[in-house]
């Protein structure tokens, strides 16, 4: 009885029967949805963190959510929003003096993992990826990462067909833009 | 897509390589109806526990949420749970120390909930160097249902290979399994593979794990201990001597830690030889900060070694015909200091010194590398599973009764697997069928498993090993 890994980017409809279950379906997203949330917050610590809070939260729900059906891009759309409300919270410690986890991008590499894959290529493309705004950021990751379709992205990042459009369309400029000025 | 959506996508992919599965924090349990609100201290806070201690003693994360409370509260509802009942002699000696007896205890309540699954080496076995039908099986603790079976992998030149031991990683779905084959021209070789849980209810193939290839073994292929390290960096199994078909060579005396991203061995070997007499492990386990491992090491007589199912051996008169085999050898548990360069088995110190007579019992160190977990034969009660304290050799808890455990004990053929938490321990005997001592205790009692087959005792099926 053995079957591949399913791809984080099949939106399977999920129907545990009771709460338990639910808890389990996000323990076997867990890598998945960390990865998400890596590329939005930029350090695995932090990243870490935010699923673990989705988690609870997630737990804490599931006795209304059992039965009612529940695909992955709950999971998904749940660790979106915990990533904007860090990028708050790191702007409140910005400006109180805080620092934050060292970033995939930093030099030297926060772990032997990104020296290995993270050539100076990637590296900068990550960077220039971080300083756009939030909005194209999340799109970009959620199109190029995640691979979902328009209408998936909207539903993840609560906005229309068009906003996503136009978003990604921006972003990639925007992208384009500053790595060719080495603006990042 | 333009050369700036390819750029993006091959960056955004290497950035996520980069979150090894294996070297991320497993959730911890969330308890119904708790609020994400109720999360406790600031982001550093959090940090520092997830990142030492607290990653450390939740190796497969199921540790409730509450932990940071349990941490505080645990010794002062430990003092008042423990009764201290009366002395009982138990049959080992610390090497620590000097005490020479422990006090019985009342089992302290825990809070928590065994693992949801458990993995083991499941065997039908037909004889000695036969044709056995072994794999490995993930089940259900509450149930005993089959989770996941694995298939042996299709090793490149090798017709049968068969699992020997599985080990579970960090994050409660990842596991690791070695194999040996029957293939006479494989013997002396183990490879170690890799296989997770999936959401569907199975589980991925096996996958040839990054330097999990181990040659130069003894065609006996003893493994006396295979377990991941809490962080889920790297992995420790005792093997034997290399490249020495002698007596000394059947037997596991080496201890080999595979760092499971580069691939690099490191060897513990030597610095315990005795004349005449073969060293062999028995029991590994980490401690919580995956820095150091115990062994369980034993002396013993060629003449007095026989050998257990798949792994690890016993030293005992048993081949001598008598009708009353008695222990032989002598054992020693010890630490070592895990580094990228080896060294010597004697590096470490010594923490426990079990008299002869109690044969080679399997040892555990808990996560916090304070205490050894043991099965002990106290009088009026029979062999227990016991928490000893490593500072004091007294013991501060019963996990529970071992039934069947008997004079087959200092065979060589218990077994012990501890949970991440330390507060869980599977207890099995390897290839027992007459007396089925597969389950877990807990709390003073001990919780029967399923059978493996329905049929196990007539076709003398076993479980060889288990892990969760």
């Amino acid at each position: 009885m053995t079957s591949s890994e399913p791809s984080l980017t099949q939106d399977i409809a999920l129907t545990p029967d009771d709460a338990a279950g639910i808890a389990d379906l996000f323990r076997a997203r867990h890598v998945d949805l960390v990865r998400l949330a890596t590329l939005l917050v930029g350090d695995q610590a932090t990243a870490e963190d935010v699923v673990q809070d989705v988690f609870t939260k997630v737990c804490a729900r599931a006795e209304q959510q059992a039965g009612n059906g529940i695909a992955l891009s709950y999971f998904r759309t749940a660790v979106v929003n915990a990533c904007r409300s860090v990028h708050r919270r790191r702007g409140v410690a910005r400006r109180f003096g805080g620092s934050a986890e060292a970033k995939l991008w930093a030099e030297p590499a926060p772990s032997p993992e990104a020296t290995v894959l993270l050539t100076e290529d990637r590296r900068q493309v990550l960077q220039a990826l971080a300083a756009l705004p939030r909005r194209q950021r999340e799109a970009l990751v959620l199109r190029f990462y995640q691979r979902l379709t328009e209408p998936e992205i909207a539903q993840t990042m609560g906005i229309s067909r068009g906003t996503v459009k136009s978003t990604l369309s921006r972003g990639l400029d925007a992208l384009g833009g500053k790595l060719s000025k080495g603006d990042f | 897509m333009d050369s700036t959506a390819e750029r993006l996508t091959g960056a955004l992919d290497a950035a996520a390589e980069t979150v090894s599965a294996d070297r991320v924090r497993p959730l911890r349990e969330a308890q119904p109806g708790r609020r994400a609100g109720a999360r406790t201290g600031t982001r550093a806070e959090l940090h520092a526990g997830a990142r030492t201690g607290l990653r450390a003693g939740t190796r497969t994360g199921r540790v409730r949420w509450s932990t940071r409370l349990a941490v505080v509260a645990a010794p002062v509802g430990a003092a008042v749970a423990v009764l201290v009942v009366v002395a009982v002699a138990l049959v080992a000696t610390s090497g620590r120390h000097p005490a020479a007896s422990v006090a019985k205890v009342v089992p302290a309540s825990s809070a928590g909930s065994a693992p949801q699954y458990y993995a083991e080496v499941e065997g039908k076995m037909y004889g000695w160097h036969g044709h056995d039908s072994v794999e490995v099986v993930v089940r259900s603790t509450a149930t005993g249902a089959v989770v996941a079976r694995i298939p042996n992998p299709a090793i490149a030149n090798t017709p049968e290979e068969i699992p020997i031991s599985v080990a579970a990683a960090p994050g409660d779905r990842t596991f690791y399994a070695i194999y040996r084959s029957y293939d006479d021209t494989k013997l002396g070789y183990l490879w170690v593979y890799r296989f997770q849980l999936t959401a569907s209810g199975g589980a991925t193939a096996p996958v040839a794990v990054n330097g999990g290839l181990i040659t130069g073994q003894n065609s006996f292929d003893n493994v006396g201990g295979f377990v991941v390290s809490p962080d889920g960096s790297r992995l420790a199994v005792a093997v034997s001597a290399t490249g020495a078909p002698t007596s000394a060579g059947t037997v596991a005396g080496q201890i080999l830690v595979i760092n499971l991203q580069t691939g690099a061995h490191a060897r513990w070997h030597g610095g315990l030889d005795e004349p005449g007499l073969v060293f062999g492990i028995q029991s590994l386990s980490w401690t919580g900060d995956s820095k150091s491992l115990v062994y369980l090491g034993q002396w013993c007589a060629p003449k007095y070694i026989s050998y257990g199912i798949y792994g690890g051996f016993g030293c005992s008169t048993l081949g001598g015909a008598q009708s009353t085999p008695q222990a032989e050898g002598s054992t020693v548990v010890r630490e070592l200091t895990v580094t990228a360069a080896g060294g010597a088995l004697s590096s470490g110190p010594v923490l426990l010194r079990p008299a002869d007579s109690a044969g080679a019992l399997p040892v555990l160190v808990t996560p916090d590398g304070k205490s050894l977990i043991t099965i002990a034969n106290s009088p009026g009660d029979g062999y227990q599973v016991v928490r000893i304290s490593i500072t004091t050799g007294k013991v501060t808890n019963v996990f529970g009764p071992v039934p069947g455990s008997g004079p087959s004990a200092f065979l060589g053929t218990d077994y012990l697997a501890a949970d991440s938490t330390g507060d869980y321990v599977l207890v099995w005997q390897a290839g027992s069928s007459a007396q089925p001592t597969h389950g877990w205790v807990h709390g003073g009692t001990y919780h029967q498993l399923a059978p493996t087959f329905a049929d196990h005792k007539a076709n003398s099926d076993a479980w060889i090993q288990m892990t969760w």
